[in-house]
């Protein structure tokens, strides 16, 4: 296996605090949710992802990412702030099957607040709203080559420019079910001469306990499976103040999930195919993501 | 002689209606958002972290979560509900389960634990209670603001009562 893989691997089970956003019924495993509790303590989370991108004659990309991420809850139950710093493998392949390359790096920071607008609570349901606001730091390489020359701005690890994020995220709970909806906006600045277009992602999830029926006495074992439909639009990027060929689309993923709690562990996976891909010219195009980890609260 | 003594001593101790020092009594806090174990999971610790608390439950199913305080001790309703909402959950009604000596002071019956600093004003169904006698009540558990006053006394609203 390759160091860099095993690194990070490794980071993903370092003790290294992680941010659990305590979130409900089992929090949803590829969206977020209006849950706004930081960390008194410490959290564990191992969170390993693996996605795949391709397109007939252009060849493919995988992506391994880990993220190293520090919470600090502000306010009890009102305000968090997230530090968010992703370690990124990317190996890509031509058309041909040849290797290209595989270049591993740091992406690009992100310090997030989230804070929790509205609660509404009664007995065993919830209903939360929590807007969320950040800003993305050019950390990120953003002029890795190989023997072909430069990559392409669209496959270096960072995009070179201060984003700042804006979003919303909804949850409501009630006994056995939970529905969680989400949207944020990323505003892509100009860096280095590029304009990556701006960013929307917009999430629903759906979660059902599946056992037990009924949760008596904490703590109890408990198994929930989910469903989400996680959206990513993309608007078209600008080179040189012209917009760029091949840049810009929308997918929308299907992402069935699987997610074991006791008391303050979570085992959890979930696999993402795409459904719906529209995506502006001859690009790679996401075609599935893999999600696997565990989170563990430690106070 | 001595043996008998000691014997009736013994004997005295175990069947007398005893109100040891470590004893506690039982507070319940309706508590609404409870609806998953991560969520009773951040509940749990803010609530440990309550001076004295002992024995705490949390009955998600049923939305609430139980514990022992100890005997002579009142709880303080508001650092209790204040933890709850920092825990992230909404703290409703209070209840109680607490044993007592009656006393009537200005008309108002008080239930007292050990001393004077550790009582409780009675309301509600509180027919049939007589000063001096020593009783079990269980009821909601509220502070009583009054205007002027510095000192807020804890009633127990009561839901019944029986004699120990």
């Amino acid at each position: 296996m390759e160091k860099s893989v095993k690194f990070i691997l490794l980071a993903g089970f370092l003790l290294i605090p992680f941010p659990t956003l305590l979130i409900a019924n089992g929090p949803p495993i590829n969206s977020d949710s209006a849950f706004v509790t930081g960390l008194n303590g410490a959290a564990f989370r191992s969170f390993f992802k693996v996605l795949r991108k391709s397109k007939s004659g252009l060849g493919n990309i995988t992506v391994l990412s880990q993220p190293l991420i520090l919470p600090y809850e502000v306010l009890a139950n009102q305000l968090v702030l997230v530090a968010s710093l992703p370690l990124v493998l990317k190996d890509r392949r031509l058309a041909t099957g040849q290797h290209r390359s595989s270049h591993f790096g740091i992406g690009d920071f992100t310090f997030l607040g989230k804070y929790n607008l509205y609660q509404h609570d009664w007995h065993s349901g919830t209903f939360r709203v929590a807007g969320k606001a950040g800003l993305q730091f050019p950390t990120g390489i953003t002029t890795q080559a190989d023997n072909l020359g430069v990559l392409p701005r669209t496959l270096q690890n960072g995009k070179g420019s201060w984003n700042p994020l804006l979003g919303a995220v909804m949850t409501f709970l009630l006994q056995r079910f939970g529905f969680n909806a989400g949207i944020a906006y990323q505003l892509n600045t100009p860096g280095s001469g590029y304009e990556f277009g701006d960013a929307m992602k917009y999430d629903l999830a759906f979660a059902f306990r599946l056992i037990p029926s009924v949760y008596k006495v904490y703590p109890e074992h408990q198994i929930n499976a989910f469903i989400e439909l996680n959206g990513e639009w993309k608007q078209r990027d600008r080179s040189g103040g012209v917009i760029a060929a091949n840049t810009g689309g929308n997918v929308i993923y299907l992402s069935p999930g699987i997610q074991y709690m006791y008391e303050s562990i979570i085992f959890e996976a979930s696999f993402q195919v795409a459904i719906l891909t529209a995506f502006i010219g001859n690009q790679l195009e996401p075609q599935w993501a893999l999600n696997f980890g565990f989170r563990w609260l430690i106070f | 002689m001595k043996k008998v003594i000691l014997s009736l001593l013994t004997l005295l101790i175990f069947i007398s209606p005893s109100f040891a020092a470590d004893d506690v009594y039982t507070i319940k806090v309706k508590v609404d958002g409870l609806a998953c174990p991560f969520c009773a999971f951040g509940l749990e610790k803010k609530l440990k972290g309550y001076e004295g608390l002992q024995n705490l439950k949390i009955l998600v199913d049923d939305g609430y979560a139980t514990f022992n305080y100890p005997y002579g001790k009142t709880p303080d309703i508001d650092e209790l509900k204040e933890r709850v909402k920092k825990g992230g959950f909404t703290p409703r009604e209070i209840s109680i389960n607490v044993h007592g000596t009656v006393r009537k002071r200005n008309q108002t019956l008080l239930l007292f634990m050990n001393d004077l600093n550790s009582s409780f004003q009675l309301s509600g169904k509180t027919q049939g209670i007589q000063e001096e006698q020593k009783i079990f009540v269980e009821g909601l558990l509220f502070k009583q603001e009054k205007k002027g006053h510095k000192e807020h006394p804890l009633v127990i609203e009561v839901t019944s009562w029986k004699k120990v």
